[in-house]
C-alpha cells in the first residue's frame, strides 16, 4: 500500500492530486493508494486501487503508516517527522507558492534544509515516478539528532520558580 | 506558574505536544481552534476555542484580538507560549496590553527566515526561540537551544 498525504491544511494542492491520477492512470502505481486529501478536490479522482479521505485520525494514520510500503507527502514538519520517527520510507513534495499551494515556499526551503539529514524530496512528477519505482529506504538515524528545547525549558522554568 | 498554550492546527499543534514534558508540569489552558487534531484535547485540557484563523486573515486576526483580551482576562496566565502561526500574533498582542510575559517558537520549517507570524511578534516577545542555529546570527534577539523532537 502507498499513502499519499496533502496534509489538512486549508489550501488546495492540485498539482500533487493531478500527478497521483496520472500515476494510477498510466499504471506507474499498481497497488493499493490511500490517499488523504485534506481540502484538495477529489471529485475527478477515481480509480479502483484509490481510497479518498478527507483526513485521518493521528492513530490512523499511525497505522496506516506501518502497513505502507512508501508515503509520499506534502512537506509538512508534522507530517515529516512523523514519518522520520516512524521509520517510513518516503519522499516530500513541498506546496509551494506559485501554484496557491501555501503562503510561501518555506516547505521548499523545508525540504531542502531536511535532505541533509537523508530526506527525500522531489518537485517534479519526473523525480516522483523514480521514487515510486525505487522507493527510498526508512531513515537510519534521528532527523533532529539536536538537544532538545523542552529540557532547556524545564531547566529555566525551575531556576525561575525557585528565585521566586 | 501558570501557562496559556496558543497554536493553530496541524504542524503547530503537533509542535506543542513535543513540548508536553515540559508543560505538562504546570496549570495551563489552550487556545485553538477545531480541526481533526486539536479536538482530541477536549476530554483532557481546558481548551479555549476560538475563530479558525490562517495566514494573512486579518478579519478574523481582530475577531480573535477581542477573544484574546476576554481570555486572558479570565484565565490569567503568568506566560503565553505560541508555537505559531497566525494565533500568535493576536494573543502575544493582547498579551503585551495586561503586561504578561510571552515566548514564541519558531516552526522548524524556517531554517533561514522566519515566518510572517514570527516577524511580527519578533520585537514583542519577551523570549523568541528558533530550531535552527543558523538563524540566530540573521535574528540576533532569537535564541537557539535546541530542536522539539
Amino acid at each position: 500500500m502507498i499513502i499519499f498525504t496533502l496534509g489538512t491544511i486549508f489550501f488546495p494542492f492540485d498539482r500533487a492530486a493531478n500527478w497521483l491520477q496520472i500515476l494510477l492512470q498510466e499504471e506507474i502505481i499498481i497497488e493499493p493508494v490511500l490517499f488523504q486529501h485534506g481540502a484538495t478536490s477529489v471529485t475527478r479522482l477515481n480509480h479502483p486501487l484509490l481510497t479518498n479521505v478527507a483526513s485521518l485520525t493521528t492513530d490512523e494514520m499511525h497505522a496506516a503508516v506501518k502497513q505502507a510500503s512508501l508515503v509520499v507527502s506534502h512537506a509538512g514538519q508534522g507530517s515529516t517527522r512523523m514519518l522520520a520517527g516512524m521509520g517510513a520510507g518516503f519522499v516530500l513534495i513541498p506546496r509551494l507558492k506559485r501554484y496557491g499551494e501555501h503562503v510561501d515556499d518555506h516547505q521548499l526551503l523545508f525540504a531542502r534544509a531536511v535532505e541533509r539529514f537523508g530526506v527525500h524530496y522531489c518537485t517534479e512528477l519526473e523525480q516522483l515516478i523514480q521514487y515510486i519505482k525505487q522507493p527510498p529506504s526508512p531513515l537510519r538515524k534521528k532527523l533532529f539528532d539536536a538537544p532538545l528545547l523542552a529540557e532547556h525549558l524545564m531547566t529555566r522554568y525551575r531556576v525561575l520558580n525557585l528565585q521566586k | 506558574m501558570k501557562l496559556l498554550l496558543v497554536c493553530n492546527p496541524g504542524g503547530h499543534f503537533a509542535t506543542m505536544m513535543g513540548l508536553k514534558s515540559f508543560w505538562s508540569a504546570y496549570a495551563r489552558e489552550w487556545v485553538t481552534y477545531p480541526k481533526w487534531d486539536t479536538q482530541s484535547l477536549c476530554d483532557k485540557e481546558i481548551v479555549n476555542w476560538v475563530e479558525m484563523q490562517e495566514a494573512r486573515m486579518l478579519g478574523k486576526a481582530c475577531i480573535n484580538f477581542t477573544k484574546a483580551l476576554t481570555i486572558l482576562d479570565k484565565s490569567k496566565p503568568d506566560l503565553v507560549i505560541s508555537t505559531g502561526a497566525s494565533l500568535a500574533v493576536p494573543f502575544i498582542l493582547a498579551s503585551k496590553g495586561f503586561g504578561i510575559k510571552t515566548m514564541f517558537i519558531e516552526s522548524i520549517t524556517r531554517a533561514h527566515e522566519l515566518s510572517l507570524s514570527g516577524k511580527l511578534v519578533y520585537n514583542l516577545v519577551d523570549e523568541f526561540y528558533v530550531q535552527w542555529p543558523e538563524c540566530v546570527q540573521r535574528y540576533p534577539k532569537a535564541q537557539y537551544k535546541g530542536v522539539i523532537a
